[in-house]
């Protein structure tokens, strides 16, 4: 804490209406955040996190925020969103009334919580904007640091749209490389370490990010010194700093006061320059910040902050800091600025109120409706006075909800159950219709809608000669990423041992040397920022391959994965997209780590992506071609041990597709189904071989892709011919098999098909043991797969099968 | 609101019968308490009255199907409502011997149609798809899986064997009922069938097969044979059958054969008894059975409880009573159930002498022949041999012998003979 050096207003070449437009943004975002509180505490909406008392460095930030930069930052950036048009008070408003509805909330159409930013990458039909000619920023996420992996990508595709010739036509991508990323984060949060690794990742890369941390000396409640070694961020990334006179490596690391208005202007005008020409990145440091209304409107920072401590956030408020800074250069008198303040206070509630109305008149018309037919049926029924009064209650809701109607609606269409009254029936109707509003507001867009699905890929089917060569498997993922990097200049592929080595088992090998140290290129040991560099890269245009190396790393990435790529085109309602291709390899192999096959715990948290197990070479090569043809994320589960087994190059490498969601029988039968993928095809098939010699003839079923899962219902096919299940996996029990046994019994409806129980048979709940031994009794094996197919023969047919023990 | 009409149930420890006829048809009109349906169990025939005046709506149950107590047979439209109760406890009477007519134990005879299937086993999804699309009776399916579950295979290849199975005739519930064209009964076919045509089981007959069947699987049958002088049963029979016929009772002869088998088995208890795995199970009354033919239609073996406790007179009367009801298919279920010993006739068809098939689980059944008059050689005390005309039966006593020996039977058997010969 200091004293308020009075830097003067030349030094921030500005005009006075322009100081005066910085206090006007200043003072209204502040408006916001106390309205905003204010309506969060009379019930009308739920929860209000603001942006108040970091007004200041947003301001300076917005000067240097271009057309075509990035922001990727957190919930207190309300007055750089507001200060780059980015955002305005009513929608702000509109998002913390959760408003379901795109044209009001644009960030999230009311599906997150408020102040969570984004701007709209998308038209309508889910095409791209033109990039450029914008303001950008990347929908937040509330895990605080999780903004920052993406920073790495976002501020790197600057790095790749300058060096890269094949990526100039790009233009409503990219001039040029020009773009910088502002990166956001509390003070707090650097204790993270997502926070670290970024930074490490931004350093190594050498690309255009400003990461500007907003330091007010708390994390919620607790202080710095619980946070932060030494209690100074700054001076713990001294290390990071760039030497003067070196252009090379490092940061350029700038400590400013939040309420020196004239040495925010400078630090933000000079680290945009620096990143603009010479893609070097930079962190402010910005120290004396405070949080005039606490953290958020689930607190009261009253209840852990000193007297001494309050007082003090009192006085160096930054807006009131600014405020006296304009006064004292005679930009404007305490007169002027009390008129000019009236006026803009009431600008913000003009929008507070605007927002409300857009808000609250499509309910109260739902409303009316209902109860309109409610009054209908309450004539007729039996029930009078029980309608009625259900109606009243309904009426009477001062702020209704949605959920109110269709409870109210409910409860009426359940105390008439039965009657065939045509008001009964017309509220029906009505109600469906309601349903599926709601349907539409909250459950759509979790995958492309448009043209951009993989599920429109169409089918392209290998093509083999008399020639065609039996190479060994990564041979021919080989020439399909090479047919790949050929023809998709956006294609850029990376991850540990991907560049010079041509990843750890050879698919890319070469390929570094024939597309660049750009195209293919080696990363750190550092998961999370892996994925996040693909995550930036792709919100940015670009078609990146991030490698992790084995499935059993993908934990580190699983986050960034569930909580930003996975609900990215859901949370933002279609608004943005971030294409990635997830490469990995996985299923057995040798040793707890790298053998694992933690599928359903990769699915269930990565909805919104598709998941795609490839039982050898070819059919990854072919799900790589179809993904690049689409627009959406994915994961793609090599087989680990399928490498050096050797498979036909089809002619058509480059071209051909393997559809996603569509499995694959590879081998006829009419006793029995047996559903697996992944490595466990090739030991079912084991198992087929040997059960057809005990007179057991089982159809064989590669799903192929577990996100879709078998969208013609090909599975129930085969069941309705063997009315036998059984679903095989490595996974844990009740993991994957349960999975996919719910989608065929409950989703395909294969239960009535049934002749017998349906049984999973997956892998040991512990992790795989090492050795062939530990991986023979830790996964299923053929003669395990043979025993409980052949028991269930056995229990239909005991005579023609007998027990075997 | 239908009224369901139930399948009762019909004496006790019954779970199943036969629907033999419909006496309505769907659209027709029935009154409360006018009989509907016609029902077979083990061996009785039952009409089942309606609970309702009404309209038969629909008929759930085709006849020749087996139906378990408590299934819905039929609708009845509208009128009272006054709904059959639905099974109930169905106490067994565990004082009773095991039944004593010809089926013994609840036979896993041919099953059909049923609305519970706790007997059927556990019927997979597939199965009661594939059962409910071609109205197939499940009963009818042999199960070949573990435990006798009827798998998928089980029910496809019964549909591809029985290409024309009946289909259920459920018709609209609406207030006019298309009419329906009754379904052929099954069961009693009088027109005598063309040479090398198959004449279809009647329920009973297959009872009949598998009872007989089992219980020549079940017990090593011996038979013995001896032969009565019934010249002071004649004479007794004579000087009484007039004071008799007064009181309405028709004095046969199986009176005194019933009579006499009475005393013999209070004389000789092991006779009265049944074998069991834990032992030979003696029981403590004597339950005669009295096999009666019904013709065409089979056989059927109305019971005497406690035999031994009657007069003359009174046996005369029982059997008086149960014969012209069996005639009549008028029996009711317990009647014909818990024998301990059963007394079978076949000498009104002319044979002389037969050896009859156990009806088990009891331990003999006694065989009794045509009274003939024949030329025998008698010793007088005053006139040493000489020739004589007597009334004459041959009897035989066939006997389960794990549990009777030759010599024991043979005695059994004189003792009957003794009490004939010297009736007073």
């Amino acid at each position: 804490m200091g004293k308020a050096k009075n830097k003067s207003l030349e030094v921030t070449q500005l005009t006075h209406a322009e100081v005066l437009q910085d206090y006007q943004l200043a003072f209204q975002s502040r408006q916001v955040s106390y309205i905003g509180r204010r309506e969060v505490m009379s019930g009308k909406a739920k929860f209000g996190i603001f942006g108040d008392g970091k007004e200041l460095p947003q301001v300076a930030m917005a000067h240097a925020f271009r057309k075509g930069d990035w922001r990727s930052g957190y919930y207190r950036d309300q007055t750089l969103m507001f200060g780059t048009s980015m955002l305005t008070p009513q929608q702000f408003f509109a998002q913390l009334y959760a408003h379901a509805d795109v044209l009001a909330d644009p960030a999230s159409a009311g599906r997150t919580m408020n102040a969570n930013f984004a701007s709209r990458s998308l038209n309508p039909d889910g095409s791209r904007v033109d990039l450029t000619s914008q303001c950008n920023s990347a929908a937040d996420v509330s895990p605080t640091a999780s903004q920052m992996p993406r920073a790495v990508g976002l501020a790197y595709a600057s790095k790749l749209f300058r060096q890269l010739e094949e990526l100039k036509q790009y233009t409503e991508l990219s001039k040029n490389g020009d773009e910088i990323v502002f990166a956001t984060i509390g003070n707090a949060s650097t204790a993270e370490g997502l926070f670290w690794e970024s930074i490490n990742a931004i350093g190594v890369l050498r690309c255009p990010a400003i990461v500007t941390i907003y330091d007010d000396g708390y994390g919620i409640s607790v202080a710095n010194e619980s946070q932060i070694a030494k209690e100074n961020i700054s001076e713990l990334l001294e290390g990071f700093r760039r030497p003067p006179g070196e252009c090379c490596d490092g940061f350029d690391i700038y400590t400013v006061k939040g309420w020196d208005y004239p040495g925010l202007l400078q630090a933000y005008l000079q680290a945009s320059q620096v990143a603009r020409v010479e893609h070097m990145p930079s962190i402010i440091h910005v120290t004396e910040l405070t949080q005039p209304q606490g953290h958020s409107t689930s607190g009261s920072h009253e209840r852990y902050k000193t007297r001494e401590r309050l007082d003090w956030e009192a006085e160096f408020d930054c807006n009131k800091k600014f405020r006296e800074w304009i006064i004292q250069q005679s930009i404007a008198s305490v007169e002027q600025l009390a008129t000019y303040e009236a006026g803009w206070q009431k600008q913000v509630e003009e929008a507070r109120k605007l927002a409300w109305e857009a808000y609250i008149l499509p309910i109260e018309f739902d409303r009316r409706q209902a109860a309109a037919l409610l009054e209908a049926l309450e004539g007729s029924s039996v029930h009078t006075q029980e309608l009625n009064q259900v109606k009243t209650q309904l009426t009477s809701i001062q702020t209704p909800l949605r959920r109110d109607i269709s409870a109210a609606v409910h409860r009426v269409l359940t105390l008439t159950r039965g009657a065939s009254d045509p008001s009964r029936q017309r509220l029906v109707e009505w109600f469906s219709n309601f349903e599926t509003a709601a349907q539409e507001r909250y459950d759509t867009y979790l995958y492309d809608p448009g043209a951009g699905s993989a599920l429109n890929v169409p089918e392209i089917k290998p093509v083999y000669g008399d020639d065609s060569p039996l190479l060994p498997g990564f041979e021919v993922l080989n020439a399909g990423f090479d047919s790949l990097l050929q023809h998709e200049p956006r294609l850029i592929v990376f991850g540990q041992d991907v560049g010079r080595l041509g990843d750890v088992n050879q698919g890319m090998r070469g390929m570094q040397e024939k597309y660049g140290l750009l195209r293919v290129s080696d990363t750190g040991i550092r998961e999370a920022t892996i994925l996040g560099q693909a995550i930036g890269m792709a919100l940015r245009g670009l078609r990146p391959i991030a490698e992790i190396q084995y499935l059993d790393y993908l934990l580190y990435a699983l986050q960034i994965i569930s909580d930003d790529l996975a609900s990215l085109s859901w949370r933002t309602r279609g608004g943005q997209k971030a294409p990635v291709i997830v490469r990995t390899r996985g299923h057995r192999l040798e040793g707890v780590w790298h053998s694992g096959s933690p599928m359903a715990g990769i699915l269930n948290l990565v909805r919104g992506m598709h998941v795609l197990v490839p039982r050898d070479m070819t059919r990854a090569a072919g799900f790589y071609n179809t993904l690049l043809q689409a627009d959406e994320p994915a994961l793609v589960v090599e087989v680990l041990n399928g490498y050096r087994l050797r498979e036909r190059l089809p002619q058509n490498i480059g071209g051909f597709t393997v559809p996603l969601g569509v499995p694959e029988v590879l081998r006829l039968g009419t006793d029995l189904t047996l559903v697996t993928y992944g490595a466990c095809c090739r030991i079912a098939l084991e198992a087929a071989d040997r059960l057809s010699q005990a007179g057991i003839q089982a159809e064989v079923i590669d799903v192929q892709t577990l996100l879709p899962f078998d969208v013609h219902g090909s599975i129930l096919e085969s069941l309705k011919k063997t009315s036998r299940i059984l679903l095989i996996d490595e996974d844990v029990p009740g993991g994957t098999s349960a999975y996919m046994l719910r989608e065929v019994l409950e989703v395909q409806g294969g239960y009535s098909w049934l002749d017998a129980a349906p049984r999973t048979l997956p892998g040991k709940p512990h992790r795989p043991a090492y050795g062939s031994d530990g991986d023979y009794w830790s996964k299923p094996n053929a003669e395990a797969i043979f025993d409980s197919v052949y028991e269930m023969m056995h229990e239909a047919d005991p005579t023609r099968y007998p027990a075997l023990y | 609101m239908p009224v369901q009409v139930w399948m009762p149930q019909l004496g006790e420890s019954v779970t199943e019968g036969t629907i033999t006829k419909w006496l309505k048809a769907v659209g027709e009109r029935v009154e409360e308490f006018e009989p509907l349906v016609e029902v077979n169990t083990d061996k009785v025939d039952t009409e089942i009255p309606s609970p309702a005046t009404g309209t038969l709506l629909e008929i759930m149950i085709p006849e020749g199907t087996v139906v378990k107590t408590g299934a819905v047979l039929a609708l009845i439209s509208g009128g009272k409502e006054i709904v059959v109760p639905g099974p109930s406890g169905g106490q067994s009477a565990q004082d009773l011997a095991p039944a004593g007519t010809l089926p013994t134990k609840q036979a896993p005879a041919p099953k059909t149609i049923t609305s519970g299937d706790r007997e059927l086993g556990f019927i997979s999804p597939v199965v009661r798809k594939i059962a409910s699309e071609h109205q197939v009776d499940l009963y009818k399916v042999i199960g070949s899986g573990t435990g006798g579950r009827i798998t998928k295979q089980d029910i496809l290849s019964y549909i591809e064997s029985h290409p024309t199975e009946p289909v259920k005739s459920a018709e609209s519930l609406g207030t006019q009922p298309a009419p329906v064209v009754p379904l052929p009964a099954p069961v009693p076919q009088k027109t005598p069938a063309a040479p090398g045509a198959v004449f279809p089981l009647t329920p009973v007959r297959r009872l009949i097969a598998e009872h007989m069947v089992t219980s020549k699987h079940t017990s090593p049958h011996v038979t013995t044979i001896m032969e009565a002088d019934l010249g002071r049963v004649i004479s007794h029979r004579q000087a009484n059958k007039e004071a008799f016929s007064q009181d309405g009772v028709n004095l046969t002869f199986t009176a005194y054969f019933i009579s006499a088998a009475s005393v013999a088995l209070k004389a000789f208890p092991l006779v009265n008894s049944s074998w069991g795995e834990g032992g030979i199970v003696l029981h403590r009354s004597i339950y005669i059975g009295m096999a009666a033919s019904m013709g065409e239609e089979g056989l059927i073996v109305p019971v005497i409880k406690n035999a031994d406790t009657y007069s003359l007179l009174g046996l005369a009367r029982i059997i008086n009573d149960l014969a012209s009801r069996a005639r009549g298919h008028k029996l009711l279920p317990d009647e014909v159930k818990g024998g301990t010993f059963t007394i079978t006739n076949h000498g009104t068809s002319g044979s002389l002498f037969a050896t009859p098939i156990i009806n088990q689980p009891q331990s003999a059944i006694l065989g009794v022949g045509a009274i003939q008059k024949r030329p025998v050689v008698i010793s007088l005390p005053d006139q040493g041999d000489t020739i004589a005309i007597r009334s004459m039966v041959y009897l035989g006593l066939t006997f389960d012998h794990r549990i009777l020996d030759g010599a024991i039977a043979d005695a059994f058997l004189g003792k009957i003979i003794e009490t004939l010969q010297n009736w007073s």
